[in-house]
């Protein structure tokens, strides 16, 4: 398709990689620093996985922290193994990787479901998968640790869990990218377009929206397991923590729904936007940030990168056009 | 005129981000140092820690620091600093906020290793927070002895870096459960927040109960933030314990102590976890709360004393001579941890980590807070919990024997009949009342968000928020002038009226012809302004009004009639019946629905299509509000109250039917029933699987019958092809 | 020979309202098929059933010797059918050329295709039919910026692309520029000449169906009211009653 990042874009991309990559290895950036990016690193994995439905696709989801809760716990499940007395537990790799399986299965399976829904009705049965999930870890007591959660053993390398986060989100980058540019790709946006004419057009947009669905959740699962292994704990509200979720569509709107650079530029700006309000506004951040959301969908509905990329050919252009739509039930009531 | 609004945005973000870039790496709170190093110290021992000045621990976190720096001021001040090897060096601490969130409170406590090179920590304020910040101090081989995180999850870890001062959650009802079975208590409920803290908590006490021949009669648990507590109140009821157990934060107080007086549950004695120890709960509950027991880590009339800051009562003299204001325990408990720190330094002798570790291990002292000494958990088992009762509307040390201000009473009112055991018409008939009682709330709750989006397609996020506002008006007029809810909820229809009408001019015109996103992001935005705004004003405590038309009618020995919700269901029968009529004889109702059923329609036949919409919120939030002031007295009042209900309402309207007022009662009282049984019937998990009903329902509803059981102003579309 | 689409006894209701009722319907291979009738006489409602958009209430559905009652769309889709719709149906933020590209048959490229970008044949393909609909310069345009008669041909176009058997084509003409219905029509004729395809037409213009069809279905209300060449249908009285009513010179 013919939507790419600019060579400007790319060029900025790939000068804040090296600097991303060389960050570490400065004398003045602490540990305390790492982790605050791979905290954000962390928010922009899982703000690209929510654009790959909420953006290409169009099925805004509202619940999409569930996933990340799943791949933690699923994770901590597996390290923190015991039979009767010692621990038996599983190495860090292979229950990072079986957490992220998991999340991406459960997905398939709940997406089977919910996404039969459309509009808000998938938005909110998302909302209560997430939080149905969320109590279901809690009853769950002999697996789960119940409320008390579980522990992990505490193994704390800053620069590795760094790296391994930035590597992970560039490469998601250059996955969500180069799936763009794909027909699978383009079909997850026809179907955004149009889903009963992609439908009608060959499209099986069950199996499409769904395998999109598990692989962001895959994905977001794969970002779950690492905060595990990293806070050393899980208990269900730290787990499975709606402002995840809010996260994700906040910084995605921010940088540009159903864009590429989209999320990766707005969760960025979200995080920097953010220590400065926390710097010079403390109790009222939270009323600023809610501010935001309402003029940033009111009034720059492309995000930063529409703002950007002025070219009306863009899909930076499409949320736009897409907002100025009457929402569906009316479009389709004048039948039969 | 859109170019020149893009423009404007744009700058204004481009300024922030610029912002930024002065800011840069400063923007995160820069330390200050609490030192008073006047010279004559050979040096400094540096301490950090991580404490919250913002978020939801923010209370608890100035008095934690308050206690902390307490200490710095006596070190310094009034002892001449910490004596190692004979010299004296000045104690600092370096504080930063952690906004009273784990991930930034275990980053924080990184910084202060990293950057700030500190010698040792002193604890964050909450278990949450403390079990992520030890996971850090314990990779890096940093000592951190903390009074304020005292689940015991943490310390079944192995780790060798984490001294807690205060007394362990699974030990906080020890001393309390104690007393009673020297009282002749012979069975016991347990009911707690199915959390980290207060599964430590019960946890314990059922092993305390049983250790004293107590037997448990039932566990139920519930999640967090709940509002409504009768289905378990209700079960204990015909279980007829002598005493309840119970708790989990402040707010289960409230719900606990109120629930109990709504359906006649009055067992002996009342042990809740937390909230009886704080005079809010007598100021908030009045004379309901009298008799109540409560743990305590410290209370300055207890009987402590040691060679540092005297007696309990000399140390809070001395913390009031510097705050203004008695030390809670959580200053008590931040005191006597870098106090520990304090005297392990000075018997190792040194600042070394084993060392120090080392003098920790064997240290046994006694104190203002009580005696001290680690056990090989890094656990201080020394200090007994203290148990404390309202009596008389004040609070009361009653136990441990040794710190004890006064005797503790059992109450001796009489308990409801016999007990009633297994599954019985009874139970039915109690459960189908708690059903309809809720559902009637729900019907109330629900209306304005459907007809709004029944009418105008907007799906009004904030609505939860805007409930949260009528309540809020309605606890207002009963804080100030003593007014009865029931009587002030035609005012706040009125001026919630007015302010839907704002909104609808405001922001709501703005996204009626735009995607269902919109509509959801934009309110969503206006709901997390409200929820800080009022917590600004307000305070996050919750609030609850007092209505003359409270406790429960007894229609037989285990059958009650909650009397609030009983007059609400009524007035929420009579808003159902009145808005039916109007929407289907009036002028303007019939407006209101030729416009739902098709704009465009409506619009050549003459309606004021914009009109009708500006009409429809504002009588819609002006109802929103009508139902806030209406629930104020049952269910608690606080800024973060709204999101479960604007679920709530989003599932029955969905169940429902958009915009049907039959659809709004029917779904309501079906989702009530529904959760009301849940939580009755299914034993210990009953509550919290009926959180999770509305979802199921809304899904299974969606999915099997997208169109809605009940029709309503305009179609469900919810299906994809 | 057997029919490539046989319909039989197809029903769908809409609450206490029957839309279609009981019709038989069949097109063969390379047929010319016109499908008429008064307005809510239900023939969007058949073709959203045959097509398999709408679930149907009774009867069944064959296509290309498979029961398609069951089948979703793009099932059917696959099995060589295509249509259009009255409401026009294309994907309004991507191009003219990227409309066509996604309207391919999509079961045949395998998971190698799904993961690549459109291949040099299906380009080629692409630009010829632009030229064969002559949209060639409009290639790069976003489609929901086309007038209503060029995203008509877009979306013939589209059905076009997938290499069907059959073609359903709900008001090809309506709202397009009369110079160009005649093209249209030759275009189909075409089509159907040169590569066997076979054509059900939705239409109001009711030349248009008489030009090209070879027979003429009939419905109304709901219920099929005669069948034959359309010589035969503008005679016969019922036709005239139900559908011409009393202008019904005027109309022909």
């Amino acid at each position: 398709m013919r939507h790419r990042l600019g060579q400007a874009g790319r060029a900025v991309l790939g000068a804040g990689l090296i600097v991303l990559a060389i960050l570490p290895l400065l004398p003045a950036v602490s540990n305390a620093t790492l982790f605050t990016l791979t905290l954000m690193l962390t928010s922009v994995g899982v703000a690209v996985n929510w654009n790959l439905t909420g953006g290409f696709t169009g099925y805004v989801d509202f619940g999409h922290a569930v996933w990340f809760g799943i791949g933690a716990y699923t994770t901590a499940i597996l390290m923190s193994l015991q039979s009767n007395g010692p621990q038996i537990g599983w190495a860090p790799i292979p229950a990072i990787g079986l957490g992220a399986l998991v999340a991406g299965v459960l997905a398939a399976a709940i997406g089977r479901i919910t996404m039969r829904l459309k509009g808000p009705y998938f938005s909110i049965a998302m909302l209560g998968t997430f939080v149905a999930m969320r109590e279901i870890v809690r009853v769950s007591g002999g697996l789960t640790g119940g409320g008390v959660g579980l522990t992990l053993p505490p193994y704390l390398n800053r620069p590795l869990f760094y790296y391994i986060q930035l590597v992970l989100v560039a490469a998601l980058v250059t996955f969500t990218w180069w799936l763009r540019r794909t027909r699978f790709g383009s079909a997850l946006v026809a179907i955004r377009e149009d889903e009963i004419g992609a439908e009608m057009r060959g499209i099986n947009t069950t199996r499409f929206k769904v395998t999109v669905f598990s692989l962001a959740g895959l994905s977001t699962g794969l970002f779950g397991g690492l905060w595990a292994y990293q806070n050393t704990f899980v208990d269900p509200d730290i787990a499975f923590v709606e402002v995840r979720t809010i996260d994700a569509v906040m910084g995605t709107m921010l940088g540009g729904l159903g864009t590429v650079a989209g999320p990766v530029v707005g969760t960025v700006a979200l995080y920097w936007l953010r220590e400065v309000l926390w710097a010079n506004l403390l109790e009222y951040h939270l009323i600023v940030q809610g501010g935001l959301l309402i003029v940033i969908v009111l009034f720059i509905p492309r995000g930063l990168v529409g703002l950007v990329d002025r070219r009306g050919t863009s899909v930076a252009t499409l949320w736009e056009r897409w907002l100025r739509r009457r929402p569906a039930p009316e479009e389709k009531r004048d039948k039969p | 005129m859109r170019r020149l609004a893009n423009l404007a945005a744009a700058g204004v973000a481009l300024l922030a981000l610029s912002a930024c870039a002065g800011v840069g790496e400063e923007s995160t709170p820069t330390p200050e140092a609490q030192t008073s190093s006047e010279g004559g110290f050979a040096g400094t021992v540096r301490i950090g820690a991580a404490l919250s000045e913002t978020g939801k621990f923010a209370v608890e976190g100035r008095d934690s620091r308050q206690g902390y720096d307490t200490w710095v001021k006596w070190v310094n001040e009034e002892y001449g600093g910490i004596q190692i090897d004979g010299r004296r060096y000045a104690a600092e601490i370096i504080y930063y906020d952690d906004e009273s969130d784990a991930d930034t409170a275990a980053n924080l406590v990184q910084k202060l290793i990293d950057e700030d090179g500190v010698d040792f920590l002193l604890g964050p304020y909450s278990s949450g927070l403390t079990t992520g910040a030890s996971a850090i101090s314990e990779a890096n081989n940093v000592i951190m002895v903390e009074g304020n995180g005292t689940s015991d999850t943490m310390f079944e870890r192995g780790f060798r870096n984490l001294f807690l001062v205060a007394t362990i959650a699974s030990d906080y009802t020890k001393s309390g459960i104690e007393m009673l079975a020297g009282q002749g208590v012979r069975t016991a409920v347990i009911a707690y927040e199915d959390t980290s803290f207060p599964t430590s908590v019960a946890n314990g006490a059922i092993r305390h109960l049983e250790d004293n021949g107590i037997a448990v009669l039932a566990v139920e648990t519930y999640p967090k933030d709940i509002q409504d507590v009768s289905a378990i109140m209700t079960k204990f009821r015909d279980l007829d314990p002598d005493i309840f157990v119970g708790g989990g934060h402040y707010n289960d107080a409230v719900l606990f102590v109120n629930s109990a007086k709504e359906l006649g549950f009055a067992p002996q004695g009342m042990l809740i976890t937390v909230g009886p120890s704080n005079p809010k709960l007598i100021e908030e509950l009045g004379e309901d709360v009298n008799g109540v027991l409560g743990p305590t880590q410290w209370e300055s009339v207890m009987a402590y004393e040691g060679p540092y800051f005297g007696t309990a009562s000399d140390y809070a003299g001395y913390y009031q001579s510097l705050w203004g204001e008695p030390p809670v325990y959580q200053a008590a408990s931040a005191t006597a941890s870098a106090l520990a720190l304090h005297l392990a330094i000075e018997a190792a002798g040194s600042t070394d980590t084993d060392e120090v570790r080392q003098a920790l291990y064997s240290l046994e002292a006694d104190t203002f807070y009580g005696p001290l000494a680690f056990d090989d958990r890094g656990v201080n088992t020394a200090k007994p919990m203290g148990t404390v009762q309202v009596q008389d509307g004040r609070v009361r040390v009653v136990a441990p024997a040794a710190a004890a201000e006064t005797a503790f009473t059992l109450s001796t009112s009489a308990a409801s009949g016999g007990t009633a055991t297994g599954f019985g018409v009874h139970q039915v008939a109690q459960a189908l009342i708690n059903g309809i009682a809720l559902g009637g709330m729900y019907t109330i709750l629900v209306l304005g968000f459907s007809i709004i989006w029944g009418v105008m397609g907007v799906i009004n996020f904030a609505h939860g928020e805007f409930v949260m506002i009528g309540a809020y008006l309605a606890w207002l007029a009963n804080d100030l002038w003593g007014v009865e809810p029931f009587l002030s909820a035609p005012v706040v229809f009125l001026l919630m009226l007015g302010l839907g009408y704002a909104t609808q001019m405001t922001l709501v015109n703005r996204v009626i012809d735009r995607s269902h996103l919109v509509s959801l992001l934009v309110m969503f935005g206006v709901a997390i302004v409200l929820q800080n705004a009022m917590k600004l004003i307000f305070s996050a405590d919750f609030r609850r009004t007092d209505t003359s038309l409270g406790g429960a009618w007894e229609l037989t020995d285990h059958v009650t009639v909650p009397v609030t919700r009983f007059w609400i269901l009524l007035v929420a029968l009579a808003v159902t019946v009145g808005l039916s009529l109007f929407l289907m004889r009036t002028r303007l109702g019939k407006s209101i629905r030729a416009a739902a059923q098709n704009r465009e329609a409506a619009r050549i036949l003459g309606v004021n299509v914009s009109g009708v919409y500006a009409i429809t919120f504002a009588i819609c939030i002006g109802l929103t509000g009508l139902a806030g002031a209406l629930i104020s007295p049952v269910l608690a009042i606080s800024p973060f109250q709204g999101p479960p209900l604007t679920l709530k309402a989003f599932a029955i309207t969905a169940m429902a039917g958009l915009g049907s007022v039959r659809g709004a009662l029917g779904g309501a009282m079906v989702l009530g029933i529904v959760e009301a049984g849940l939580a009755v019937f299914i034993p210990q998990i009953g509550t919290n699987l009926a959180v999770v009903a509305s979802f199921v329902i809304l899904v299974a509803a969606l999915v099997l019958r997208p169109q809605g059981i009940f029709g309503g102003l305009r179609p469900v579309d919810a299906t994809a092809s | 020979m057997t029919a490539l689409l046989e319909a039989r006894g197809v029903v769908k209701r809409f609450g206490g309202l029957t839309a279609v009722d009981q019709v038989d319907l069949s097109v063969g291979t390379g047929e010319m098929v016109g499908l008429i009738g008064p307005n809510g006489s239900g023939k969007t409602t058949l073709f959203d059933c045959l097509s398999r958009v709408l679930d149907i209430d009774a009867g069944s559905i064959g296509f290309n010797g498979a029961d398609i009652t069951r089948y979703r769309p793009h099932h059917v889709a696959r099995l060589g059918m295509s249509r259009t719709f009255q409401l026009i149906r294309v994907y309004p933020e991507l191009t003219v050329s990227e409309n066509l590209e996604l309207s391919i048959q999509w079961e045949r490229m395998g998971m190698r295709g799904l993961f690549s970008r459109t291949d040099a044949a299906t380009l080629r393909k692409v630009d010829s039919l632009l030229e064969f609909l002559q949209l060639a310069r409009l290639r790069d345009e976003r489609a929901g910026t086309l007038s209503g008669g060029q995203r008509r041909l877009l979306e013939i176009g589209m059905a076009l692309m997938s290499e069907p058997k059959l073609v359903l084509l709900d008001e090809a003409t309506s709202g397009v520029n009369p110079t160009l219905v005649a093209d249209i029509a030759d275009r189909l004729l075409e089509v159907n000449r040169n590569d066997g395809v076979a054509f059900l037409l939705v239409e109001h213009n009711v030349q248009f169906v008489a030009d090209l069809c070879e027979r003429v279905v009939v419905l109304n209300h709901g219920a099929k009211l005669a069948e034959g060449t359309p010589q035969q249908i503008m005679r016969d009285p019922a036709v005239i009653e139900a559908y011409f009513g009393a202008k019904a010179e005027g109309a022909t």
